[in-house]
């Protein structure tokens, strides 16, 4: 209903409304962004272009699905077409190395007011845990985050992802079967 | 079920992600290998000890960067936003468009008649006016149907 209402009020192009949309989904986004890039400024420049498309369109959004599954539909395909680009960037500059890591400038959440030894700790697992995910293919990375990370039920990650539940688990599946090998080794060689 | 297999499920176990059955067989065979059980221990530290619900904050300035895109982004005419669309399509999908450049090009290759193929067409078309002209076919609403019928015999014949 409040969702209805604030519709509504951008259709009638109440400044204040956007604001709102705004204030109540910029973390959510934001999130979204920066588990699927990795590092703080992408997920900014990212986050910016998400509520761009959200203000251009959100006059004709027609409640098809919720509010919500539409901003993280949005904020996943701009963040998977943000690493393409980046990626492709990688390839016309010849940086190899980069493109094979995919990581380089990896940020991790939180990281800020532990003592240096928890610090140290916290980092390696978080680096090892999110290195590991950043090298798993498009859909498997996209279905985890959603799932681990935004705690979504499958029926809305199907949602987001355009696939169908069954889809959904057996990309989780696959995702968590690959992790299983890659990050023992991970740990170990520390 | 094999080490292996144990090994692969092992992150679906910690998130209590499998059938009953299945949780049970790796739990009985955690408490019996070693060597599972150590895999088990180092995957449970990663996996379960991320801080994984921690919320990234987004910079405070970041409303005030947005509201500067979308002014930017109403002052720009359309045509401009159009064509800068179509740049950034080009720079995320290279591969498609460069196929679909190629198949344009190889359209107009193929559709291009070559030198000789102008050259017979060309004879073609002048013998078949000077035809027309011959017949007074020019003065097409004169012709009888039954002559018209006879000059189009005469005109294919002169293509064989
Ligand atoms: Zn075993």
């Amino acid at each position: 209903m409040r969702e209805q209402d604030l519709i509504k009020r951008i259709r009638a192009n109440d400044p204040r409304a956007f604001k709102e949309v705004f204030d109540s989904n910029v973390t959510l986004i934001h999130n979204v962004c920066f588990r699927m890039l990795g590092n703080r400024q992408d997920a900014e420049d990212v986050t910016q272009e998400v509520f761009l498309e959200v203000h251009k369109s959100l006059k004709r959004f027609r409640f098809e699905s919720k509010l919500s599954t539409w901003f993280y539909r949005i904020a996943v395909n701009r963040s998977l077409n943000h690493q393409r680009k980046k990626k492709l960037d990688r390839w016309l500059s010849l940086d190899f190395n980069a493109i094979e890591e995919g990581t380089e400038n990896l940020d991790i959440p939180g990281a800020n007011d532990e003592s240096p030894s928890d610090l140290i700790e916290k980092k390696d697992t978080e680096r090892i845990v999110q290195e590991a995910i950043g090298k798993l293919p498009e859909r498997q990375r996209t279905a985890l985050l959603l799932h681990r990370y935004e705690e979504l039920p499958y029926q809305e990650i199907a949602s987001i992802m355009d696939v169908t539940v069954a889809s959904v688990e057996s990309l989780l599946h696959r995702a968590k079967q690959t992790l299983a090998k890659e990050l023992f080794p991970l740990k170990k060689d520390l | 079920m094999t080490h292996s297999e144990i090994q692969q499920h092992l992150l679906r176990y910690l998130d209590g992600d499998l059938p009953d059955e299945k949780m049970r067989q790796i739990r009985e065979h955690l408490s019996t290998c070693p060597v599972c059980a150590e895999r088990h221990t180092v995957l449970a530290s990663l996996w379960l000890s991320e801080s994984r619900l921690e919320k990234v904050k987004p910079s405070p300035f970041l409303w005030t960067r947005l509201q500067a895109r979308i002014e930017e982004y109403e002052q720009t005419p359309a045509f401009v936003r159009d064509l800068k669309k179509i740049l950034q399509g080009v720079l995320v999908h290279p591969f498609p468009t460069l196929a679909v450049i190629a198949a344009i090009v190889m359209g107009i290759y193929i559709g291009t008649p070559r030198q000789s193929q102008r050259h017979a067409d060309g004879q073609l078309v002048g013998q078949a006016s000077a035809k027309v002209e011959d017949l007074g076919l020019d003065q097409f609403d004169v012709v009888p149907p039954s002559a018209l019928g006879r000059s189009l015999v005469e005109i294919s014949s002169i293509q064989k």
